[in-house]
C-alpha cells in the first residue's frame, strides 16, 4: 500500500491543498490544508500513512485554510472546518499545526461513540495492550512517547478506543503533543527521535508534535486486549512506584476518565467492568522517563512468563 | 377531643432485580440503575438490605433492629438514621415505598 513518503513534497502539497486521503486506524480522513508552513512538517509526520482512494468513502473531512477578519486585518488567522461546518473561532496562523491536530482530536472525540473513549494513553507490548488512563498534566504523553521510542506499539497517546462489550484497544496513533518542558526530555530520552517545529505561545505553552514509529502505523488495523491499567502520576523527584489498585477503584477512575461513559449506558458500564477485571490495576508515580518505561518493560515482561 | 389516629408506619421495597446490574469486588458493590443511567458504589450493609428488602418489605424501625451496626453506630438516632438510608435509596430508584 502507497504512503504518504511515497509522494514527494511537491506531489504532497497539492494533494495537501486538494484533499490528501489517508487512513488513521479505524477512520478514512481526508486532509486540506492550504497554509503553505505546513507542507514540510506534515509530509514528515504523516510519512508512514497510508493513503487512500480518492473516491472513497471518508469518516470526515477536515480543512485548515488562512483567514482574516475585520477589525484586525493584519492579524493573520487560519479556520479549521470539519464537514463544512467550522467547531471552534479562528486562530493565530502561527499555530496552524497544534490547530490542525487539536482538530482533529475534537473531531475524534465528537464522531466516535461506537468506542468506548477513555482519555488515555494505549500502547501494545507482545500482543498485549496497556492503557494509561490519566487527567491532563499527568505526564501520560510523555510516558507514551517514552514507551512508543522503546518498542512499544503506539496505539494512541490520547485516546483509548474499546469497542463495546470487547476488552480489546483499537489502535488510532496520531502524532503526539509534547509540551513545554516535555519536548526537550523526549528529545534527550532519543535523539533520532522526529519531533516536529515547536510552536510557542498556544493555549497549551509551546507545542511539538513527536512522529510515531512506523510499525505503529503499519500495525493500525490489529488491536490488542487490554491487560494492565495504569494510572500514571508523573511527580517531579519522585522515585519509580507502581502500586496495585484496588478494581473497585480502578473501576471508578476508569469510568471518569471515559469521555462518554454515561452516552453509552449500560454497554460503557459493561465495558468498564470487563475491562477492570480483566486486567492487572496499578497506579505508576515517577519522575524519570528512562526509570518509568523500564519498569513498565520490566512489568510487561513479567506478566508474560 | 379526638386522638390523632396513628396510621400505618411506612414500609420500603427492594425495585425489582432487573432494574439494577450489579459487579462486585470485595466490599464493593457498584449498581447500574438502568432507568437512570446512573452508577452507583455501595457496601456490603447497603447490598445486604438492599437484598433483604425484595424478599420482605419493611419499616426504618424493621430495618434499625434488623442491621445491628446501624444500631451500634447510632443508638437512639438508629431509626432516623435508617429513615435517612431508605430515603436516599429511593431518591436513587434502589427501593420504593408499599
Amino acid at each position: 500500500m502507497k504512503t504518504v513518503a511515497d509522494l514527494g513534497l511537491g506531489q504532497f502539497a497539492d494533494r495537501l491543498v486538494s484533499g490528501l486521503p489517508i487512513q488513521i486506524g479505524p477512520f478514512a480522513a481526508r486532509v486540506q490544508a492550504s497554509p503553505r508552513q505546513l507542507v514540510e512538517p506534515l509530509h514528515g509526520l504523516y510519512r508512514d500513512y497510508p493513503l487512500l482512494d480518492e473516491t472513497g468513502v471518508f469518516s470526515f473531512h477536515v480543512r485548515l485554510d488562512p483567514h482574516r477578519s475585520w477589525p484586525k486585518l493584519y492579524r493573520p488567522l487560519v479556520r479549521f472546518s470539519v464537514d463544512g461546518r467550522v467547531p471552534h473561532e479562528d486562530m493565530p496562523a502561527a499555530q496552524a499545526l497544534p490547530v490542525l491536530e487539536w482538530g482533529m482530536n475534537l473531531v475524534i472525540a465528537l464522531r466516535s461513540h461506537c468506542f468506548l473513549m477513555l482519555h488515555a494513553g494505549a500502547l501494545a507490548r507482545g500482543g498485549r495492550a496497556i492503557l494509561l488512563p490519566a487527567a491532563p498534566g499527568s505526564g501520560k504523553t510523555t510516558l507514551c512517547a517514552g514507551l512508543a521510542l522503546r518498542g512499544w506499539r503506539l496505539f494512541s497517546d490520547e485516546f483509548g478506543l474499546v469497542r463495546p462489550g470487547t476488552t480489546d484497544l483499537v489502535p488510532i496513533p496520531r502524532p503526539m503533543a509534547l509540551k513545554n518542558e516535555s519536548i526537550e526530555v523526549v528529545r534527550d530520552f532519543d535523539a533520532q527521535a522526529y519531533i516536529g517545529p515547536s510552536v510557542t505561545n498556544t493555549r497549551k505553552g509551546t507545542v511539538a508534535h513527536l512522529r510515531p514509529p512506523s510499525d505503529s502505523i503499519a500495525n493500525a488495523q490489529q488491536t490488542a486486549p487490554v491487560s494492565w491499567i495504569v494510572f500514571p502520576r508523573w511527580i517531579p523527584g519522585a522515585d519509580c512506584v507502581i502500586t496495585e489498585l484496588s478494581k473497585q477503584e480502578a473501576f471508578m477512575q476508569l469510568a471518569t476518565n471515559a469521555f462518554n461513559y454515561e452516552l453509552l449506558g449500560e454497554a460503557g458500564f459493561e465495558t468498564v467492568a470487563q475491562l477492570v477485571d480483566r486486567a492487572v490495576c496499578l497506579e505508576l508515580e515517577y519522575s524519570d522517563l528512562q526509570v518509568a518505561t523500564d519498569a513498565l518493560a520490566d512489568l510487561a515482561g513479567r506478566d508474560a512468563e | 377531643m379526638t386522638q390523632p389516629v396513628k396510621g400505618p408506619a411506612l414500609r420500603w421495597r427492594s425495585v425489582p432485580a432487573e432494574t439494577i446490574r450489579w459487579v462486585v469486588w470485595e466490599d464493593t458493590h457498584i449498581a447500574y440503575h438502568r432507568p437512570s443511567g446512573m452508577t452507583h458504589f455501595l457496601n456490603d450493609s447497603s447490598r445486604l438490605l438492599i437484598d433483604d428488602l425484595r424478599n420482605t418489605p419493611m419499616t426504618a424501625e424493621q430495618v434499625a433492629a434488623r442491621f445491628s451496626d446501624i444500631a451500634a453506630e447510632h443508638g437512639e438516632d438508629a431509626v432516623e438514621e435508617a429513615t435517612a438510608l431508605l430515603e436516599r435509596f429511593e431518591e436513587l430508584g434502589i427501593v420504593e415505598q408499599v
